[in-house]
């Protein structure tokens, strides 16, 4: 047998990190330019919502003074120009976007792979531990990179428009101040992944540091102890200031501290075995036989960590802007952005708490539904992963298990309108902003409709198009918001404002609720279950 | 009812690709059926086409007199299977697991399943995680023989044990036998199938090729005959149904189809120094079927 030439393939060492620079680029991509679109809509609404001095010092006062919004985006500097207050509202939200999205892929990146095997196999190749691990941390750092370029190229474009008028200078150095997080949590997602033995725990200790900087951030924004910033490279990024009085040596510890972590995790990726943790977990444990009797039982168990996240959070961040409601309402009732709001709103409302609550109820309206987009995906999982095998090679029927998950979805959909009604009532009543409990407690339920909707199209997609479930289901979300965002500003036609899911919800308490449409939704969300889970019952199991 | 599995006429069409084609199959109650094929000729979309995990293109597949496409769960009552890869949730333990996937199927002999924990040496107490695959692939074993279900359903189950475990599966595949249960083995481990199965299908591109016991295969394959004698060995090619002639010094060796006595009265005339024969093992039936090339070939494919 003759032995023909191989092929070789140029430059093999460093496969792994093009390989992971292509797996999580369009992610980043995504990212890059919903921040983009995001500063452009701050920038150029705060220029048109605010086109006075007068009207500026007035939001800067207010904004100015208001600690939640402090703890949450920062100490304002400057916020009464264009150039200070994009600054302000965006490295805020964009660090805590990119962190929590860098933590998510660096974990996922370094111990997801390692846990599931794929590690290994690129392990198995011209490489070592520390090589491959410099390869992947080159491989999201060039991701990050990407993203980078992109936010610059939206921010020097942004710059360019009059009213915010933003040199290129200035404007790459806002890019890099707003990105820099993110290269900072892919090296704190690749040392937590050195440490855990599971991509859940990994993320989890990262995500916990990450609570930690923030919390020490926060309380350096909310109290005098000014010399907290120095210990928190989030109070490091808030002191760059890239518009107003910059003070770019501060990233020099950043660039450090990120030198400094991807380093510690290719030491550790070298010191360790393939699979092992620094800390390791136990091997026994002691097993319990709760919530075993049955596939729902055993969903309910196997969710319950994830379940108690979302609502935690739900909880959370109705407190959150429940104890904002006096502050936020005064603010924007100062402003031409409150004309915006009752379009949004579709009222004339003119009381500004109670507005400021319909928007709060939107918001919360959203994030019940990712967690809808969020629990379809992990039923799809289960199937995908070959979990569901296990079920139905036993005497379970496919109908059985399906409904009984989305009865469960269902059932953590009400606790999460009746936790948004208690965080926000909870807000409202330590502010004595007036909102009654009951009105509150209304609203909680009437933004639920969508999210059992999304659940609906969750599960048409599941039975008609499995692989493409969480797409078609955060689609739907995205899609959505996006409309009402877009129609607050512009008149949009009816039918294409008619195909947001959230649209036909009247937001309480600035608007009645309207349980004829939202009964409606509801049927209808319940019908595409059905329909989606007669196709389910029909159809071939699709393992990944 | 003396037929634990019947299958009619079952078809799965992926596009234009037949990965199975108009199987016609009867398992008997109690049997243990060997059910062989190269990788790509169908054999796991046979299987999961009776446990009603994928929709035959047309035909049926009857467990014990029940439609398992019409009835899925009234069947699975009868059925414990075993897959050839291990995917379980990895935050509980085996203990746990097993006790979830007993309940389920809804019966369990405990003191069996006690039983075959210790044969298997295996660790309940340890997270699905930290097993390897062997240790996963005997909670498959583990949890389908508990169950003393009248059919159970096999797919490569001895992937990832090692010889000694191989055996103790071995042992309780007769156990099974022996205690009535009905066995369907998918196997690419032939020896394994030689010695528990007592018919054997033998399916190549999606269509049932061969179906008998393994004795019956062997009447129609042929025997292999080596004799070795003290000068040339005498000639043997115009003998009718001797095939495959080779000479290796003084040793002859060849393939023999048909009746052996005239090749034999030829041999014993040149006064052998030692004659052997025998039957093909399954792996020589299996390779007559199939040919190098032709498995092959069908490595290629993964329908499977």
């Amino acid at each position: 047998m003759s032995i023909n030439t191989p092929v070789y393939y140029k430059s093999p060492q460093t496969l792994i990190g093009r390989f992971i620079m292509k797996q999580s680029i369009r992610g980043g991509v995504f990212w890059a330019l919903i921040i983009g679109a995001y500063v452009a809509s701050k920038a150029i609404g705060f220029s048109k919502a605010y086109p006075t001095q007068i009207s500026r010092d007035k939001i800067a006062a207010n904004f100015g003074s208001n600690t939640g919004l402090s703890a949450l985006l920062g100490r304002p500097h400057g916020i009464s120009t264009v150039a200070g207050y994009a600054q302000w509202n965006t490295i805020g939200v964009v660090v805590i976007i990119l962190a929590i999205w860098a933590l998510l892929l660096s974990t996922k990146t370094f111990r997801g792979a390692e846990e599931s095997g794929r590690w290994e196999i690129l392990l198995a190749g011209q490489t070592t531990a520390r090589k491959a691990a410099v390869n992947a941390l080159v491989g999201l750092l060039a991701t990050m990179l990407i993203i980078y370029v992109i936010v610059a190229a939206c921010f020097v474009l942004i710059g360019k428009d009059q009213a915010v008028n933003i040199g290129v200078g200035p404007a790459l150095y806002f890019a890099l101040a707003s990105v820099i997080g993110g290269a900072l949590f892919i090296s704190v997602g690749a040392l937590t992944s050195q440490f855990m033995p599971t991509r859940s725990r990994a993320a989890g200790a990262a995500a916990t540091i990450f609570g930690i900087f923030f919390l020490v951030r926060a309380m350096a924004d909310v109290t005098t102890l000014n010399w907290l910033y120095y210990f928190t490279p989030l109070g490091w990024i808030e002191k760059l200031q890239p518009l107003y009085k910059p003070q770019p040596i501060w990233l020099l510890p950043l660039l450090a501290l990120i030198l400094f972590l991807s380093y510690l995790s290719v030491y550790l990726a070298g010191r360790r075995d393939m699979g092992d943790s620094i800390i390791a977990e136990k091997t026994s444990v002691k097993s319990s036989n709760k919530l075993l009797g049955s596939p729902l039982s055993a969903s309910i168990r196997l969710n319950r960590g994830n379940t108690l996240s979302w609502i935690a959070a739900v909880l959370l961040v109705s407190i959150f802007y429940g104890l904002l409601t006096k502050s936020a309402a005064q603010a924007f009732m100062q402003t031409s952005a409150v004309h915006g709001v009752n379009k949004l709103l579709q009222t004339n409302s003119s009381s500004a708490s109670i507005l400021y609550l319909g928007i709060v109820f939107f918001l919360l309206m959203v994030l019940i539904m990712s967690y809808s987009a969020s629990a379809l995906g992990r039923i799809r999982e289960e199937e995908a992963q070959g979990y569901l095998d296990n079920y139905l090679v036993r005497p379970v029927s496919r109908y059985k298990w399906l409904s009984g998950r989305i009865l469960m979805v269902f059932s953590i959909i009400i606790l999460m309108g009746l936790a948004s009604s208690i965080g926000t009532w909870a807000g409202v009543f330590s502010q004595h902003s007036g909102a009654s409990f009951h009105s509150i407690f209304i609203a909680g339920f009437n933004i639920l409709p969508p999210s059992f909707l999304t659940v609906g199209i969750g599960a048409i997609a599941l039975g008609f198009m499995p692989r493409l479930t969480s797409i078609l289901a955060y689609g739907a979300i995205g899609w959505s918001f996006l409309i009402q965002m877009v129609s607050s500003g512009i008149n949009l036609n009816h039918w294409i404002l008619d195909t947001s899911i959230v649209h036909h919800i009247e937001l309480a308490p600035a608007v009645s609720p309207n349980w004829r449409s939202n009964f409606i939704i509801l049927v209808l969300g319940v019908s595409l279950c059905v329909i989606g889970a007669i196709k389910f019952n029909r159809r071939d199991l699709a393992n990944e | 009812m003396d037929d634990a599995l019947i299958i009619k006429n079952l078809s799965k069409k992926y596009g234009k690709f037949f990965a199975l084609s108009s199987l016609d199959l009867t398992v008997k109650k109690g049997e243990v059926f060997g059910y062989l094929g190269p990788n790509g000729a169908g054999k796991t979309t046979t299987i999961r086409a009776i446990l009603g995990l994928i929709k035959p293109s047309s035909g049926s597949a009857l467990v014990f007199g029940v439609d398992s496409q019409k009835n899925k769960v009234e069947a699975h009552k009868k059925i414990a299977y075993i897959p050839g890869e291990a995917t379980f949730w990895p935050g509980l333990t085996g203990k746990e697991t097993l006790l979830l996937l007993g309940k389920i199927h809804g019966k369990v002999d405990l003191s069996y399943q006690a039983e075959l924990v210790k044969r298997f040496k295996f660790d309940t107490s340890k997270k699905v995680r930290t097993y390897s695959k062997g240790n996963r692939q005997k909670i498959n074993i583990i949890a389908a023989l508990m169950t003393r279900a009248d059919l159970l359903i096999m797919d490569e189950p001895t992937t990832g044990l090692d010889p000694i475990m191989e055996q103790a599966f071995r042992q309780s595949v007769l156990e099974a036998k022996a205690n009535k249960q009905t066995v369907f083995l998918s196997s690419h481990i032939l020896e394994e199938v030689e010695a528990l199965c007592d018919r054997v299908g033998i399916l190549r591109a999606g269509k049932l090729v061969e179906l008998g016991t393994l004795s019956e295969m062997r009447h129609l394959s042929a025997l292999t005959v080596q004799a070795t004698f003290e000068a040339a060995p005498p000639k043997v090619d115009h003998i009718k149904g001797v095939s495959d002639v080779k000479i290796i010094g003084h040793e002859l060796i060849c393939q023999v189809r048909g009746p052996i006595a005239p090749l034999l009265s030829v041999l014993v005339a040149a006064k052998p120094k030692s004659l052997l024969s025998r039957e093909p093992s399954l792996e020589e039936l299996f390779l007559s079927l199939y040919g190098d090339k032709e498995v092959r070939n069908l490595d290629s494919d993964n329908v499977d």
